[in-house]
C-alpha cells in the first residue's frame, strides 16, 4: 500500500443484516487509532449522489460504480473509506475491487428470517407484504461473496467481536499497526482458546 | 547483596510431594527440604493459574491487578475475551526489580504475554503462540529455538496420540533446563523459571498412579540437573501456585441459574452466553464466578442500582443450597474477597468449589452435572512453597499475595507502598 493512500473497507450483507452498525463502530475505532474515516452508507448515498436511481439491476450497479468511484477519489488522498450498501452482485464487487486495489470485504452474514426480525427500516415488512418490489433478500437475488477477507456472523457475534475481526483482518494486512489492546492476531487468538478449551480452562 | 533463582511448578500439591517422597520417587527433591523452609500455603480465588501467578507476580489481590480468569467480559457491549499480561493492570517482580536497577531474567511464567520490557529477558508463557513474539529482547528467539526450547506442549495430544504427548513433555522440560543453561552465565539478580508440564500432566493423569510417579521421577530428574547450574551464591525458592485432585463430576453453572429462573436466553438451546436475555438476573463464567445483570453497567441490564444488593442477597440465598447440598464449599462477595481500583470488574459473587467437583460454566448444557476427558482440577489449600535456608510462616498461613514481599527483601529492594504482600518468611 502507498502509505499516502488510505485503504477500503467494502461491507456487503442482505439489508439488516448489520452493515451500518458495523461501519459506524469500525470508523470510531479507526478514529480512535488517527485515521481521517470517511463512511459511505448506501442509504446516505441514494439520497444524495445516486438520487434517480431504482432498483434494477443496472440502477444498482450503477450505484455500486459511483459508490467505488467515490471512495477511489477518498482513498487516493489518504482517508479510510467504509462503505455500508447491500452491492448484491458479485462481478460489480469485484470490479470495485480491481479498480481500488487496497479493498477489504466484509460479507455481514445473516439469515435472511434474522434479518427480516430486525426489519431496522420495516422495509421487509413492506416488501412481504407486497408493497415495495426488487427487495433484496425477498424477492431481488442477494450473490454472498465466494471469498471475502472477513466474515461477521452478526447473528451470533457482537458487533465488539465482529470490529475486533476486522481489525485483525486490517493488521494482518498492514492497513493498520496492531496497538497495545492488540495482543493477538484472529488465528493465534482461535489457537489459544483451542488451548484453553484442552485444558478445561474456558 | 543476594540473588534468587525461583523455580516455580505449575500445579504441585504439597500432599503429592510429600507421599511422592515417602515412596522414594523424588529423592533430589527431598535432598532440598529443611524442617522450616517447606510448607503447605493457599493459592487465590479462583483457584486458576493466570489469577495466582497474576497474583504472585505483583503481590496483590486480583481486584488489585485486575486478573479474574482465562476468559472475562466487558459488560458493555457484552463481550468475552481472554485477558493476557495487557489487562494485568500492577506492576510485576520483574518490573521493581528492573526499576531498582536490577537485572531479571524470567522464563515462562503466565499471564506475561506480550513479553514486559524488563532489564533483562523476558520469555512468554503458554498465552503466547509463536516464540518470535513471545521474547524480550526479540534476538533471544532463534537461540530459544536452536535450544529446543518450546513455549508449550500440545494438551490436545493427552487424548488423541498419548505417546506424543509424553515426548513433548520430556521435550518441554529438556528445552527449560537448555534454558538456564544457556542464560545462567549472564548477568542477573532475580531469575525466574516456569514449568508448566506439570499442570498439563496433573489435568489428564492425576488419577492414573504410576504415570503421576513415573513422570514426577523424570521431574526430579530435571530438577536436580537445573540444580547443576545454578550458581553457588544464589538463593533458591521452589512454589507451585495451587493444587490438584482428581475430578469426581463436573457442575455447570448456568444451566442450575437456568433452572432457577435467574438465566435466561433468547433461544432455546443457547451455545454462548452472547444469547441472553435481557430479563437474566445473573450468569457465570468459568469457574464459579457469577455476575448480576445490573443496569447501567451490563449492556441489557435488568436490575436497578438500588436493588443490587437485595438480588444479589436473593441470588446468594439461592446459591446457598448448593453448600447444603455439599455441591460447593462458600459463596463469597466480592468484597470479601477482593480490594482495589478493579474491583467493579470482579464477579459479584464467587463460589468456592469442594475438592472433586469442579465448577464449569456449561452454557451449552442443559444438566447439572456431568465428566469429561479432564481428570485433573486444581485446589485451594495444597500448594506447596520450599525456600532453602528460611524459616516459613506456619502451614496455610499465607497466601500466594503474600510472597512477593519477602523476594524484594531478599534482594534488598523497598516494597512498593501499595503493595500488599505480608510476606512468608518469619
Amino acid at each position: 500500500m502507498n502509505r499516502n493512500e488510505g485503504f477500503v473497507v467494502w461491507f456487503t450483507g442482505l439489508p439488516s443484516s448489520g452493515k451500518s452498525t458495523l461501519a459506524q463502530r469500525l470508523k470510531d475505532e479507526l478514529i480512535k487509532r488517527g485515521f481521517r474515516v470517511e463512511v459511505l452508507d448506501g442509504d446516505v448515498v441514494r439520497e444524495h449522489i445516486s438520487r434517480g436511481l431504482g432498483f434494477s439491476k443496472e440502477d444498482r450497479d450503477e450505484n455500486i460504480r459511483r459508490i467505488y468511484h467515490v471512495a477511489y477519489l477518498l482513498k487516493r488522498n489518504g482517508v479510510v473509506v467504509i462503505t455500508a450498501a447491500i452491492s448484491p452482485y458479485r462481478e460489480i464487487r469485484q470490479e470495485a475491487r480491481e479498480l481500488l486495489k487496497d479493498f477489504v470485504e466484509v460479507y455481514a452474514s445473516c439469515p435472511v428470517e434474522k434479518c427480516i426480525e430486525r426489519d431496522v427500516k420495516g422495509m421487509y415488512k413492506k416488501a412481504l407484504a407486497g408493497e415495495i418490489k426488487n427487495f433484496t433478500g425477498i424477492d431481488d437475488p442477494y450473490e454472498p461473496p465466494e471469498n471475502p477477507e472477513v466474515v461477521c456472523e452478526t447473528d451470533k457475534e457482537t458487533v465488539e467481536e465482529s470490529v475486533k475481526k476486522i481489525i485483525n483482518k486490517l493488521i494482518e494486512r498492514g492497513y493498520i499497526e496492531p496497538t497495545d489492546e492488540d495482543v493477538y492476531t484472529e488465528e493465534e487468538e482461535e489457537i489459544i482458546k483451542k488451548r484453553l478449551e484442552d485444558l478445561g480452562y474456558i | 547483596m543476594k540473588r534468587l533463582f525461583i523455580l516455580s511448578i505449575d500445579g504441585v500439591p504439597y500432599s503429592l510431594l510429600t507421599s511422592l517422597i515417602e515412596m522414594g520417587v523424588m529423592p533430589f527433591f527431598k535432598s532440598l527440604i529443611t524442617d522450616k523452609g517447606f510448607r503447605r500455603y493457599n493459592s487465590v480465588l479462583p483457584t486458576i493459574s493466570s489469577v495466582a501467578w497474576a497474583s504472585f507476580m505483583t503481590g496483590k489481590n486480583p481486584g488489585a491487578h485486575g486478573i479474574f480468569g482465562f476468559i472475562d467480559r466487558r459488560p458493555s457491549p457484552f463481550t468475552l475475551y481472554l485477558p493476557t499480561g495487557k489487562n494485568l493492570r500492577a506492576k510485576t517482580l520483574f518490573e521493581i526489580v528492573s526499576d531498582a536497577g536490577k537485572r531479571t531474567i524470567c522464563f515462562n511464567v503466565p499471564m506475561t504475554t506480550p513479553p514486559r520490557k524488563v532489564n533483562g529477558i523476558m520469555v512468554s508463557g503458554f498465552l503466547s503462540t509463536k516464540l518470535h513474539s513471545a521474547v524480550h529482547p526479540p534476538e533471544i528467539a532463534q537461540k530459544l529455538e536452536y535450544i529446543g526450547y518450546i513455549i508449550d506442549v500440545d494438551p490436545s495430544l493427552a487424548l488423541k496420540d498419548e505417546s506424543a504427548f509424553w515426548k513433548q513433555v520430556h521435550n518441554a522440560l529438556e528445552g527449560r533446563k537448555n534454558a538456564v543453561k544457556t542464560f545462567i552465565g549472564q548477568e542477573w539478580d532475580l531469575f525466574m523459571l516456569h514449568i508448566m508440564e506439570t499442570d498439563r500432566v496433573n489435568h489428564f493423569y492425576i488419577h492414573e498412579h504410576e504415570k503421576i510417579r513415573s513422570f514426577y521421577q523424570e521431574l526430579d530428574h530435571c530438577i536436580k540437573g537445573i540444580f547443576e547450574y545454578i550458581p553457588d551464591d544464589a538463593d533458591v525458592l521452589l512454589l507451585s501456585d495451587h493444587g490438584f485432585c482428581s475430578i469426581e463430576k463436573e457442575f455447570y453453572v448456568n444451566p442450575y441459574l437456568s433452572r432457577k429462573g435467574l438465566l435466561k436466553f433468547k433461544v432455546e438451546n443457547p451455545k454462548s452466553l452472547n444469547e441472553m436475555d435481557p430479563s437474566t438476573t445473573a450468569y457465570s463464567l468459568i469457574p464459579g464466578r457469577i455476575y448480576l445483570n445490573l443496569r447501567g453497567r451490563e449492556e441489557m441490564g435488568s436490575i436497578p442500582q438500588g436493588d443490587y444488593s437485595r438480588v444479589r442477597n436473593e441470588v446468594v440465598d439461592i446459591l446457598e443450597e448448593l453448600v447444603d447440598n455439599g455441591i460447593i464449599k462458600k459463596v463469597w462477595l466480592k468484597e470479601e474477597l477482593y480490594s482495589g481500583p478493579f474491583l467493579d470488574e470482579a464477579p459479584d459473587i464467587i463460589l468456592e468449589p469442594i475438592e472433586g467437583i469442579d465448577i464449569k460454566e456449561g452454557t451449552n448444557r442443559k444438566e447439572l452435572f456431568g465428566k469429561s476427558s479432564i481428570k485433573g482440577m486444581h485446589t485451594l489449600e495444597d500448594a506447596f512453597i520450599l525456600w532453602t535456608g528460611k524459616e516459613l510462616k506456619k502451614n496455610n498461613s499465607f497466601s500466594i499475595i503474600d510472597i512477593a514481599t519477602s523476594i524484594l527483601e531478599e534482594l534488598g529492594i523497598e516494597r512498593p507502598s501499595d503493595m500488599e504482600a505480608s510476606g512468608c518468611i518469619k
